[in-house]
């Protein structure tokens, strides 16, 4: 069953001098409940006009958007009620409120009553982790605390679905890896995630789904397993130890692209499955140290769908 | 809603900066009361100190309680807020509400500054109404607060204009010295303006000359409704600009 | 780096300094302009300092005397120009905030001279607008001043005003490592001006009032203004007093403002925004 599904679903601003700008276009997906949908695409791309429909912040200008069942230009009330927003970055908390005198303003405003408030706000911040920091003030915690504090804000009302824009966003790897697996915990226990992310390991790690956008419209989506099969991106064969003799045969493969580095290391990208056998004969017989190939990622799925638009030269 | 008031008194308690304007503004009152002494004019006391006490609660209202929407906007918790069903303009004019309510101990302070710094004659002689029509008051500038809130957020450009909202209206209100005195067409605006009224019915009450105050108290709470009503429904519609995309979410 | 004890490296230095300031000059300029525009500065703005000088003259209304509202509105509407130059402490706070200040720090300019010539236009603005309230208010109020007396009395404002900047600088390096206190600061100034200057009420002839009145900027300065808008001939003991004044705010301003920005250079204060 479909928990977010938008038809056709579109939004322009009007600009300086009356100038129209296209953020979405013709937007259709539909997410089923548990899944986690990945919004991929560059800075611009729509990814944030997109969630903000969703949680209703901001009026679509054509097409309809269902969230939960509800619509959400028509039932904004039933909408909210059943979201929670996750936002990433220093901003979106009282700074000099503790992290339960945060949460308990924010209990009041789902409109939960005091008891419920206390009882939900002492799980969530047990349950994150929180519990013994509760009573200092967000504003000395650390960017990993401060997420998980936004996640047992959006975490208050029960939300069947989780709109998160960014929310690993400078974080360093080990509050990041705790975040993703508070995710993971969460899409386990059925709550449906749409998370709009730049970074592609985040994405392979978390979604189930992928949505590529870019100039709002989106150019790819499906299960992820599906649109890594697809693409029909190179793999990349790297090894160290490599005799320039021996890089000089690989550069004249047809089709081939090798970089080279220090102490003899290449990076070589094989037009294909033949050319890679014949990458990897010339690695061996040169007596190549540390050869591996590595599978296309979602790297490389975002970087054949959406085109280069700050590094082209 | 009390957790509203609780949250922003909490938070303004923790900001040092922003009850500077309370701190500072009621020191004006030592400027006036030592004029005063100099010129031999103590009867004029009570007056000066409920000079002090307005231009206080003018003041907080106009830079620290208007802020609040602006605020939320600049530290990202106006997107999380909207996201509440519908009860972040409630809770709003709450916050706005305690923020000025901050401001009426002032009235007490200054009375003290008076009394006993200055020896002066301070006197308040219906204390019932005075305080009535302080809350009152206190309320306006509330709605006052919302209302610049709201306009500093719709209109391009208003911030600049915020430090010019302090010294035309005491003038406006007739804070030192009644409307009376104003010219014509002046008058006609400042009789429509609920903290001349305000003004005027606390140095009466003080005075103990406001026979008849009834009415008068009416009319006050009228112009502070109307007012309140006009600052909600300017607020609403910066709410739902947001939802149209007219306004952004982030300053 | 040119040697300053060769008449050409000093010259190089001086204009190297005088350059520096010019700039600091045009982007204070840049900053006022994106606050204010024409119509929002004469509508806002200086509706604002005008109906503020009427205000206090009301005092004089209230006090039945009219000699009293003409000297209180001149000393008002003098006061301008020495008070818009305390708007210098939440600039130089702002440069902090922003993130700017790292940036000026990190330049080889001297720090304190670009932080100085970054306020200026507080000055400029406070001249402006006073010169604007002594032709205007005179107009609505008995104030005691003869329009042949203007341009002395406006010289001699510029001089107070300055002094006023320095006494400002010396705050902002205190609201640089306090930030919280910027507006106690300012605040607390412009009623310790109000009372102690002479502005609204006479200066205080005795005690610690006194001492604290002979040294802020201001006091020595508006007596000789209202002297001289009063007809009464130049008198130079005033205006050196007035001078001294402004000196030594001056130095303080160079030794708290220079220290608290080596300081923040040493502890790596400054990043924190």
């Amino acid at each position: 069953m479909a928990v977010v599904e938008t038809d056709r679903l579109g939004r322009t601003f009007t600009a300086r001098r009356g100038r129209r700008v296209t953020a979405l276009e013709g937007v259709t997906l539909t997410v089923g409940r548990g899944e986690v949908l990945g919004l991929l695409g560059p800075n611009g791309a729509g990814k944030t006009t997109l969630s903000r429909i969703l949680t209703t912040l901001l009026l679509p200008t054509s097409g309809t958007a269902r969230v939960a069942g509800h619509d959400v230009v028509r039932r904004p009330r039933e909408v909210r009620r059943r979201i929670g927003l996750v936002l990433g970055g220093d901003r979106g908390l009282y700074g000099r409120l503790t992290a339960r005198q945060n949460l308990s303003y924010w209990a009041a405003l789902q409109g939960l009553d005091a008891r419920t408030a206390a009882r939900r706000t002492d799980g969530l911040l047990e349950r994150l982790g929180l519990a013994a920091r509760a009573g200092d003030r967000v504003e000395t915690f650390s960017r990993g605390m401060v997420q998980r504090v936004h996640l047992a804000r959006a975490l208050l009302g029960d939300p069947e679905v989780l709109i998160m824009d960014e929310p690993t966003n400078g974080m360093d790897p080990h509050s990041a890896a705790g975040f993703r697996t508070l995710v993971r915990e969460l899409r386990d226990a059925g709550t449906t995630v749409l998370l709009t992310t730049h970074d592609m390991h985040e994405a392979q790690a978390l979604c189930s789904h992928l949505a590529l956008i870019d100039h709002g419209t989106i150019l790819r989506q499906g299960a992820a397993d599906t649109l890594l099969a697809e693409v029909s991106a190179r793999r990349t064969v790297t090894a160290t130890g490599v005799p320039a003799g021996a890089a000089e045969v690989l550069a004249g493969l047809p089709g081939t692209e090798v970089e080279r580095g220090p102490g003899g290391a290449v990076t070589v990208r094989p037009a294909d499955a033949e050319t890679l056998t014949r990458v990897l004969a010339v690695l061996v017989e040169a007596r190549a140290e540390e050869i591996s190939v590595a599978a296309p990622g979602l790297t490389e799925v975002y970087r054949s769908v959406i085109e280069d638009r700050e590094f082209v030269v | 809603m009390i957790a509203a008031a609780r949250m922003q008194a909490v938070l303004i308690a923790r900001s040092p900066d922003l009850l500077a304007t309370l701190a500072v503004i009621p020191l004006y009152s030592l400027v006036f009361f030592t004029a005063l002494v100099h010129h031999h004019r103590e009867s004029a006391a009570t007056t000066v100190a409920l000079t002090a006490f307005l231009m206080s609660l003018w003041s907080h209202a106009v830079f620290v309680a208007a802020e609040t929407v602006d605020t939320d906007r600049r530290e990202g918790t106006l997107e999380p807020s909207l996201l509440t069903p519908g009860r972040y303009l409630a809770a709003l004019a709450v916050r706005v509400g305690t923020t000025t309510a901050l401001g009426l101990p002032v009235l007490a302070e200054v009375l003290l500054i008076g009394r006993l710094g200055f020896g002066l004659p301070v006197r308040i002689a219906e204390p019932g109404l005075c305080l009535l029509v302080a809350a009152l008051t206190a309320l306006g500038v509330a709605a006052t607060a919302l209302l610049i809130s709201g306009v500093m957020i719709l209109v391009r450009g208003a911030r600049a204009l915020q430090n010019a909202l302090t010294y035309p209206f005491y003038l406006l209100a007739g804070l030192i010295v009644p409307i009376g005195v104003l010219p014509a067409p002046v008058r006609a605006v400042a009789r429509c303006f609920f903290l001349a009224h305000g003004a005027q019915l606390l140095r009466d009450a003080a005075a103990g000359t406001a026979d008849g105050a009834g009415p008068r108290v009416a009319l006050l709470a009228a112009l502070v409704a109307v007012h309140l009503l006009l600052g909600l429904l300017v607020l609403r519609r910066v709410l739902a600009s947001v939802r149209t995309g007219e306004v952004a979410l982030h300053a | 780096m040119p040697d300053r004890r060769t008449p050409a490296g000093l010259r190089a230095v001086l204009s190297t300094a005088l350059r520096q300031f010019g700039h600091g000059l045009i982007s204070s300029h840049q900053d006022y302009r994106a606050m204010f525009t024409w119509r929002s500065w004469a509508g806002g703005w200086l509706v604002r300092l005008l109906c503020q000088v009427l205000f206090f003259a009301t005092l004089g209304t209230l006090l039945g005397s009219a000699q009293a509202t003409g000297e209180i509105a001149f000393g008002n509407a003098a006061a301008l120009g020495p008070l818009a130059a305390l708007g210098v402490v939440s600039s130089t706070v702002g440069e902090r905030r922003s993130g700017t200040l790292e940036f000026l720090l990190v330049t080889r300019a001297d720090p304190f001279l670009v932080l100085a010539s970054r306020g200026l236009h507080w000055v400029l603005d406070g001249m402006l607008t006073s010169s604007v309230a002594l032709a205007v208010v005179p107009l609505l109020l008995p104030v005691p001043l003869q329009l042949t007396a203007l341009p002395a009395v406006l010289a001699v404002n510029l001089l107070v005003s300055l002094g006023s900047y320095c006494l400002a600088l010396t705050l902002a390096g205190i609201a640089l490592r306090h930030p919280e206190c910027r507006m106690y600061l300012t605040a607390g100034t412009t009623i310790g001006y109000l009372l102690l200057c002479g502005i609204t009420t006479p200066v205080p002839q005795d005690g610690l009032p006194a001492r604290l009145a002979a040294v802020l900027p201001i006091t020595h300065g508006l007596a000789l203004m209202r002297d001289l808008a009063a007809g009464a001939p130049f008198s130079y003991g005033p205006l050196l007093a007035e001078a001294a004044v402004a000196l030594l705010w001056g130095v303080a301003a160079h030794l708290t403002l220079g220290r608290a920005l080596r300081r923040a250079v040493r502890t790596g204060t400054l990043v924190l925004h």
